[in-house]
């Protein structure tokens, strides 16, 4: 009797390990690709759009970005030849100069500069549409500085924007640096991929030093003598817009475009001009 | 059987079902876990308003996430849907419970999502009841064929587990009597020993035992006759001796003449001295007559007895006849019940007797 059921075990338990095994096995041949697409852009529906084409813009920063590709969505392009509008903010260096040849791009905030650093000829292809006035950049810190001396920075942490094509985050510091003949450790350099991140630790004494621009509002009651200006005409850079972009949506984008920097307080509402644009 | 079937197919899909469900949920995981950070940091490179931003991103993943492309035409995955995507930069020090997270720079980040499998029935289906086939034909088919006897059989294993047995000291006695009755059996040698009932037999016991094995009796009745009290009981009406409650069959002339010694001893007469051969015992000649008579011997024993008287010659041959068979039967034990005889010193003639005391002795008549 014993011996039956010791043997009826063992062969169940055969079985199920054989079992186990074979589906174990079928089971790993399956493979899947997880597709993510990227993150860095937004789209929306253009309302009564008229035909199938996207309108692509490009922007250095996230900022406010959704709300211009909504007011374009709603307003500014239905009635238009755009079914779609995308804005992408990818990180400056990824531009190429094909993205430019190809008109990949039918709005563009950029620095002349650097347009003309992607390719040389970009005038052939775009026109300025908008100008951003200058701004300034600044040196915050945790206790009154009257001026650049190397000592400052002794045994302190200095945040930095990891974007080497940031005037605002990094160049701008970096050559003032160079220029007084600081030169900096490893550790007190601390690099943020991100500007909220930098500005949020500065805040909560994590780090001592930043660059920033004036338009942080965490930083707009900073006490000035814990400033110091490190460059005061910065170019905010301009939008521009293909040159062989139709003429109507040439002038209702640039009406738009106005009203919206205007609105976000970049430039003064007064020394918009009025656009009208044919119909 | 239908059931054990069914009970199969069953296993066999649910164990296909959870095993590609672990199975897509690691893989994912290790590419999500792969991919995201890097498309998060390029993304949040200047970026602003980061909760607000963690959120779109995280509807946005939601949105577009009902993926897999499984690499493979046949799958038993149809697809996987991801949704409930939630992004969040967190605190370098919390104890994060999410999926996965990642460390960017000076930030933390997590995302948490939901994972739904959908299978593709059809292969499923089909695949299980391929697999069940197979695992019910092996386990009918295959697995019965006393596997492990074959085994046995294949490695010699079971002569080597016999001889084994049979050097333990405890069957040393037993070994003796299969010997001694060249019984060959290896398999009744390992049965007997895993008996229950023979671990209490003595060794004399052990003898009745083969002794009763090698005379074709089953296993039960050896161990009964094993175990019998140790007595002779003649029944000439069935032609039979039975010692030790081994049955033992006899020509009916030998068997009354068995009887006869055996008398004597119940009567405790004295060993019979051998009549001399030209004066025959008329006396006891008639006595065994009669009793002949009563057991319905042949006539001509009985008339030779009446007419010639007991012979010395006629004692002699009965003698030898039930010596040959209880040898035959009884091997070396039947010693003990055999007539045995030694010289009268004062008639120099050959007097025999049962060498068995009374007690031991039945007669049925």
């Amino acid at each position: 009797m014993v011996k039956y059921s010791f043997q009826s075990f063992i062969k169940f338990t055969v079985l199920i390990s054989a079992l186990l095994i074979i589906t174990k096995v079928i089971s790993q041949q399956q493979s899947l690709t997880v597709e993510l697409p990227e993150l860095h852009s937004y789209s929306c529906h253009v309302k009564q759009a008229l035909g199938d084409d996207t309108f692509q813009i490009y922007t250095p920063t996230n900022w406010q970005a959704t709300q211009l590709a909504d007011e374009l969505c709603s307003h500014t392009l239905s009635n238009t030849a755009y079914k779609n509008v995308s804005i992408s903010w990818q990180p400056r260096d990824s531009l190429t100069p094909q993205d430019l040849i190809f008109n990949k791009f039918d709005l563009i905030w950029h620095r002349k500069t650097a347009l003309r650093g992607l390719f040389p000829n970009w005038e052939e292809y775009y026109q300025d549409v908008l100008s951003l006035p200058n701004y300034s950049v600044h040196l915050y810190a945790r206790s009154t500085l009257t001026d650049f001396s190397p000592g400052i920075f002794a045994n302190k942490r200095i945040g930095l924007i990891d974007d080497k094509s940031s005037y605002s985050g990094y160049l701008i510091l970096m050559e003032t640096l160079m220029k007084q003949g600081v030169s900096l450790d490893d550790q007190q350099v601390v690099q943020y991929t991100n500007r909220q991140q930098m500005i949020n630790d500065f805040l909560n004494q994590k780090i001592d030093f930043i660059p920033a621009s004036e338009f942080h509002p965490e930083l707009s009651h900073w006490p000035k003598n814990q400033t110091i200006p490190l460059a005061t005409d910065v170019s905010m850079g301009q939008w521009f817009m293909p040159k062989n972009i139709d003429r109507q949506v040439n002038c209702k984008v640039k009406r738009a475009l106005t009203l919206y920097q205007a609105k976000l307080y970049v430039i003064s509402q007064s020394s918009a001009p009025s656009i009208t644009c044919e119909v | 059987m239908v059931l054990k079937y069914l009970s199969i197919f069953c296993v066999s899909v649910s164990l296909l079902m959870v095993q590609g469900w672990q199975q897509v949920q690691s893989n994912s995981l290790d590419q999500i876990q792969y991919v995201l950070p890097k498309l998060t940091h390029t993304a949040f490179v200047n970026a602003y308003n980061l909760e607000g931003y963690a959120t779109a991103i995280s509807d946005r993943l939601s949105q577009s996430l009902n993926i897999v492309t499984s690499a493979s035409n046949f799958s038993l995955i149809d697809h996987i849907q991801v949704s409930n995507f939630q992004l969040k930069q967190i605190d370098i020090n919390t104890v994060s419970n999410a999926n996965v997270t990642w460390h960017d720079g000076q930030s933390r980040f997590e995302a948490k999502y939901d994972l739904g499998v959908h299978y593709s029935y059809i292969y499923l289906l089909l695949v299980s009841l391929l697999l069940s086939v197979i695992i019910f034909v092996f386990e009918r088919y295959v697995l019965p064929i006393s596997w492990t006897r074959k085994a046995y059989y294949l490695f010699n294993l079971r002569q080597f587990n016999h001889s084994l047995i049979a050097k333990k000291p405890e069957y040393a006695h037993l070994k003796q009597a299969f010997l001694s009755f060249q019984l060959k059996n290896d398999e009744l040698f390992a049965s007997i020993t895993e008996d229950p009932r023979f671990q209490p037999l003595t060794e004399l016991q052990t003898k009745w035992l083969v002794c009763a094995l090698y005379n074709q009796h089953d296993l039960d009745k050896a161990f009964e006759i094993a175990q019998h009290p140790d007595l002779m009981v003649f029944n000439p009406s069935e032609q039979t001796v039975t010692i030790h409650g081994l049955p033992i069959t006899l020509a009916k002339t030998p068997l009354i003449y068995f009887s006869w010694y055996a008398l004597r001893q119940m009567d405790a007469l004295p060993a019979y001295i051998n009549p001399a051969p030209n004066k025959p015992d008329i006396e006891n000649g008639q006595m065994l007559a009669e009793l002949m008579i009563g057991y319905q011997g042949h006539k001509k024993a009985i008339n030779e007895l009446q007419e010639k008287g007991l012979r010395c010659k006629t004692l002699d041959q009965n003698r030898n006849k039930i010596k040959s068979e209880l040898i035959k039967v009884l091997g070396e034990l039947a010693s003990s019940y055999l007539i045995q005889g030694e010289r009268d010193l004062k008639t120099a003639r050959y007097k025999y007797a049962l060498p068995v005391a009374k007690r031991f002795i039945r007669i049925v008549i």
